[in-house]
């Protein structure tokens, strides 16, 4: 057999660049060149199949009142036009409500992208949700080679375990070339004629969610594997749930929550409470609004996995309507019209949710602006 | 010479120890790290 390397000195060069490779983001960090590097190639790469959220970030300056935060759980979920509609009516002015969301769940994604939305802009109240079902919950986001930059977040993972802190090291392993190719290049402008439709656009049938404020709303029929199904019907739910079926948490008297405390892996717990801290420290009210899943459409209570308040020692709103009083009256068959998959509502459940979360969320936002 | 040849075996051992590394790495991270297409995957 052929040997691997034909000389030792073959063997070495490649040794060196494998430790080079390894060692670059602890390199960069150890140096200037990471704020050239890697501080804001993010801007570019980071959102770059996202470039609605580009604009909400790094683009408009004024305050938003209510941001929607999240996974794709929040954003199909949320008719972020009507909320922002029903604001400026009960306001009597023009308010901001945008929706932020992502590909994956995961409080490590949660936390970094709301410490760069905080940072830009002003956010009067964030409203977020991290719960999911997916067997991947539990496991960092797929995307932290996109958005982990060891030279701006390496310091934070100190309060982590080391295999988990390896695992985030490798992450900015695998974006080191990503971020260089954005050094030598930096800010390649977006092209406002685009010809290439966003993700939205071509696998949930959605308008261009820049139009709709971040919202992304799937024209998608209910499949039970996640697949795409195209055929989607338009069905508005008869049900006599009002928006009276709001339910707040209060600690020790509701009995609308259960925590499962089921086993979470420590960075959650940990970017849980890193995420509670910023958003203190930048004056944002929190609210945890539950968002059902398919497979919770009979049941009388909303589960979380911790008292997330508690854990994270904030003052957090948790908020929801339980999935069994939501479909309330509903078939199984009706309820699968309001979703695209067991995760994610479609545009008929955005509409159905949307409506009868919306007053009470604004009622809470009016209560908060009081303080 | 001689340093060449004590060279060698350093060489070759670090040369095991960081493709050890790195296996380890890819067998703790979640495999979509290393999918290139996975920003154009799913909401």
């Amino acid at each position: 057999m052929r040997p691997a390397f034909d000389s030792p000195r073959q063997a070495a060069a490649f040794t060196m660049l494998l430790l080079l490779l390894l060692a670059a983001p602890w390199l960069t960090a150890k140096t200037s060149f990471s704020r050239q590097a890697q501080t804001y190639s993010a801007e570019s790469i980071r959102w770059e199949n996202y470039p609605w959220i580009q604009k909400t970030i790094f683009e408009e300056t004024n305050d938003i009142d209510i941001a929607f935060i999240g996974s794709s759980h929040m954003t199909l979920g949320i008719d972020t036009p009507y909320v922002q509609q029903q604001l400026d009516e009960r306001l009597g002015r023009k308010t901001v409500v945008r929706s932020v969301s992502w590909l994956g769940g995961g409080y490590d994604e949660l936390y970094f992208a709301a410490k760069e939305l905080l940072a830009h802009r002003r956010v009067k109240t964030l409203v977020f949700y991290d719960e999911s079902s997916s067997p991947k919950a539990d496991e960092p986001n797929d995307t932290a080679p996109h958005w982990f930059r060891y030279g701006d977040d390496g310091g934070l993972l100190a309060g982590l375990p080391l295999r988990q802190q390896s695992v985030y090291y490798f992450a900015a392993v695998i974006g080191m070339p990503r971020n260089l190719l954005n050094w030598v290049i930096p800010g390649l402008p977006e092209d406002p004629n685009r010809p290439i439709p966003t993700f939205a656009e071509t696998r949930n049938l959605a308008v261009n969610p820049e139009t709709r404020l971040g919202s992304v709303s799937a024209h998608l029929g209910f499949d039970p594997d996640f697949m795409a199904n195209t055929n989607f019907v338009v069905f508005v739910p008869q049900t006599g749930t009002t928006s009276a079926d709001f339910r707040m948490y209060q600690p020790g008297t509701n009995s609308s929550y259960v925590f499962s405390n089921r086993p979470l892996p420590d960075w959650q717990i940990f970017f849980a409470r890193q995420f509670a801290r910023l958003a203190q420290r930048q004056g944002c009210h929190l609210v945890l609004l539950h968002l059902p899943e398919f497979t919770e459409r009979s049941s009388p209570v909303m589960v979380e996995a911790r008292d997330w308040p508690g854990l994270c020692q904030t003052d957090m709103a948790m908020m929801g309507i339980p999935a069994g009083r939501l479909f309330a009256g509903l078939s199984e068959g009706e309820v699968k019209l309001l979703y695209a998959d067991p995760g994610h509502l479609n545009e008929n459940g955005q509409r159905y949710f949307t409506r009868l979360i919306a007053p009470g969320l604004i009622q809470y936002y009016e209560s908060c602006a009081l303080h | 010479m001689k340093a060449a040849h004590c060279i060698e075996p350093v060489v070759y051992l670090l040369l095991i120890v960081l493709s050890l590394a790195i296996l380890l790495l890819v067998a703790a991270s979640p495999p979509g790290f290393l999918d290139t297409s996975i920003v154009y995957q799913g909401f």
